[in-house]
């Protein structure tokens, strides 16, 4: 049983060592006077060893010759030998074994007398440095025949190697021709069969493909420039592409120029330049991707192209912040024009301005009113003594001059006039149709005079109901600035937030009075106590 | 301002409105799909023209449309035996860039082969290399990948993962083939190749 299967294991062996001569390649080169082969593997008839083969060579154009075995040619059915090969035996070979037919070119080049090699008849071995170097005199043929091998670097022994092969970690001087040759003795004599390995070291240590700059870039293109892109690689020899990818690739307006420039260790320094030649809108806020494709790299670098703005975007920029601010400065004024009183009151509360402490005067102002007709005008009478001084004492903190209230009667009623007038700062006249009666008369002209004339004391009028016909009233009157003519508006200008009461603040004197507002401790100050009229 | 926008994640974003399981896959429709770009290869201007070696050195040749293999060649044979030893590496760049994609054409009796692995299996179809390959994965396309520290390249398919392109001997014929493999560790020492570029000596000539 064990015998049948080593037999097997040795029919498999002996079939398959015999298989590896098969020649494939028609093109075959042999060196003059040694000895050569070719075996004859037709696929369906490989293993019919009782087919006859039949080897023909074409001599010219058309004719074509059986070979037989003569001094030098030995036909053993499916292999012819050579021995040796001479340079007549070039020449197109054919098999031939039923239907199937192969044919080889066989080359035969003059042997090189002066080296043990031929330049033309070298096998080429790539090693790398550091990396296993494997020479292997191996002949499948010859091996089984009577032989002896030796190798040869560069025609000459290797020192210190006395075996038919090398195997070692590869350096830059093992590059070299290394010669193996199969001495051979038989019936038809003693041959050389030689074949030589060029081998070639390489050291590729340091040489990695690198693609330089950011990942991801933001530039800035000005519409209707010109703009380019830049892609630079350093490239391992010929190996790896630069390429770019983006939308619209067959936009003409796009170019890709390429620069390569040689670096030194063999490798290749490559730019790859995207020119966009007039930017467009649709160029704009797209991605374009530049790709270093090698075998041992694979890296990509983005550019995203952004608007840059032009000096039309910087002008119209301008113009807009322009436009804006002064609208804004306009809107400004106007709020300043329209809020002017609470703007001042707001500054004077909080300067804690007070015009009334240094000049002298006893009352803030003097207040001029008719003071006759209480049955007709009630309403009038009210204001003066009740409203008004409610407001402008109670809450904001004023001292007033009431004649009918603050002066004892018994006194020379114009001297007292007088000398009240002088000793207060405004003049409040609260004017109505009857106003112009006798009474008040004087007080209106004293106050004129000193206002106008004399420049001591500031008027102000209180329309309290509307006046149509200013006539009756003196003309020097009409001098007095319109802001300093304040409307009572009845039931509107009642609380003490109304702008009536805010105007006349306004024309009063500043006054530090600070625990005006906090003297309601419920900050309820929208309207007077007495407001129920 | 335009960074800010670009930067949105409303506006890379894709509004899904339907989900569906079927047949086990679970599948999303986008309510605007007009902006979603599928994955293409597109050819680069630039061929190569290579010489691909083994682990052993062989040199690679086409013999028929479903075979090519691997023999020890000399220089001068490697050159006579062209166009069949001359294989076209033609790189491709994706939309996605994944690695370095190639696609390998050879010439043999005046037409043009595409090395693909469809099925898994190799082989040289007739035709040229496709301009655009609208599809992110393809049997002609391959990732040409070089392995650290060694000047050896692997081949992986790009439509089969770990399958990369291989030597292996056939033990009917006894010789080297080019097969798709499937391979665990990347560094298989039968998935690499030495690939050079192809010189033809003009003073050379096969007779």
């Amino acid at each position: 049983m064990h015998l049948r299967v080593l037999v097997v294991i040795f029919l498999i062996f002996v079939e398959g060592n015999n298989s590896e001569e098969c020649v494939e390649r028609s093109f075959i080169t042999a060196l003059e006077g040694e000895p050569f082969h070719l075996k004859c593997c037709l696929s369906a008839r490989r293993h019919h060893k009782n087919k006859t083969f039949t080897w023909t060579k074409r001599y010219g154009r058309n004719s074509t010759m059986k070979l037989s075995s003569n001094e030098n040619i030995i036909i053993n059915g499916s292999v012819i030998e050579f021995w040796p090969i001479k340079m007549n035996d070039n020449g197109i070979y054919s098999c031939i074994a039923g239907n199937e037919n192969k044919s080889w070119t066989i080359s035969v080049t003059k042997k090189n007398r002066h080296g043990c090699f031929h330049p033309n008849h070298l096998i080429t071995i790539e090693a790398d440095v550091g990396k296993s170097l494997s020479i292997n005199c191996i002949d499948d043929y010859y091996q089984k025949k009577d032989h002896r091998i030796s190798l040869f670097k560069n025609c000459s022994p290797i020192p210190g190697n006395y075996r038919s092969s090398i195997l070692k970690n590869a350096e830059l001087k093992d590059e070299g021709n290394y010669t193996c040759i199969f001495f051979l003795s038989n019936k038809y004599g003693s041959f050389n069969v030689t074949k030589t390995f060029r081998v070639k070291v390489k050291d590729n240590i340091s040489r990695v493909p690198k693609l330089f700059g950011n990942m991801t870039n933001y530039v800035e293109a000005e519409l209707g420039k010109k703009k380019t892109l830049n892609c630079t690689a350093i490239l391992d020899g010929t190996d790896g592409r630069l390429y770019w990818d983006y939308m619209e690739e067959n936009d003409t307006n796009i170019n890709i120029n390429k620069i390569n420039s040689s670096d030194s260790n063999a490798m290749t320094r490559v730019s790859s330049l995207l020119e966009i030649k007039i930017v467009k809108e649709e160029n704009l806020n797209m991605w374009y991707n530049c790709t270093l494709s090698s075998p041992s790299i694979t890296e990509t670098i983005a550019y995203f192209l952004k608007k840059k703005e032009g000096p039309a975007d910087i002008s119209r920029h301008i113009f807009i912040i322009a436009l804006v601010s002064s609208a804004a400065v306009i809107f400004l004024v106007i709020m300043c024009v329209i809020y002017r009183v609470d703007i001042l009151l707001c500054y004077r509360d909080f300067l804690r301005r007070d015009e009334t402490l240094l000049d002298g005067k006893e009352y803030d102002a003097f207040v001029s009113y008719l003071k006759d007709c209480q049955s007709e005008n009630g309403e009038e009478h009210k204001f003066a003594l009740e409203i008004l001084p409610e407001a402008l004492e109670k809450h904001f903190g004023y001292k007033l001059c009431i004649f009918e209230r603050d002066i004892i009667p018994g006194g020379a009623i114009v001297d007292d006039i007088h000398s009240l007038i002088n000793k207060s700062r405004r003049l409040i006249i609260v004017l109505s149709e009857n106003y112009m009666s006798s009474k008040v008369k004087y007080e209106l002209e004293s106050g004129l005079h000193e206002a106008l004339v004399e420049r001591k004391i500031k008027i102000i009028l209180i329309e309290f109901t509307p006046i149509r016909d200013f006539t009756f009233l003196p003309q020097s009157l009409k001098l007095l600035k319109s802001h300093r003519i304040l409307k009572w508006k009845a039931d509107k200008s009642l609380p003490y937030n109304s702008r009536f009461w805010k105007n006349l603040r306004y024309l009063m004197p500043a006054k530090n009075t600070k625990n005006v507002f906090s003297s309601d401790p419920l900050g309820n100050e929208l309207l007077p106590v007495v407001s129920k009229f | 301002m335009a960074l800010e926008r670009h930067c949105d994640r409303d506006d890379n974003a894709i509004n899904l409105i339907a989900v569906e399981l079927r047949e086990g896959t679970l599948y999303f429709k986008a309510e605007d799909d007009d902006d979603l770009e599928s994955d293409v290869f597109t050819k680069c201007e630039d061929s190569k023209d290579s010489v691909l070696r083994n682990q052993k050195h062989q040199v690679l040749m086409m013999t028929s449309e479903d075979t090519a293999v691997f023999e020890t060649m000399t220089q001068v044979e490697i050159e006579g035996n062209a166009p069949q030893t001359k294989f076209v590496i033609q790189t491709y760049k994706e939309s996605t860039p994944r690695g370095y994609a190639v696609a390998i054409m050879v010439r043999n009796k005046n037409e043009t082969y595409i090395l693909s692995c469809q099925g898994k299996a190799l082989k040289f179809q007739k035709g040229t290399f496709p301009p655009c390959i609208d599809s992110d994965v393809s049997d002609l396309i391959f990732y040409q990948k070089k392995v650290k520290g060694h000047e050896k390249m692997q081949f992986e398919s790009s439509l089969y993962q770990k399958c990369f392109l291989a030597c292996e001997k056939e033990s009917k014929s006894g010789h080297f083939k080019l097969v798709l493999k499937e391979v665990c560790q990347e560094e298989d020492g039968v998935t690499l190749f030495t690939v050079k570029n192809f010189l033809e000596k003009k003073d050379i000539k096969p007779l």
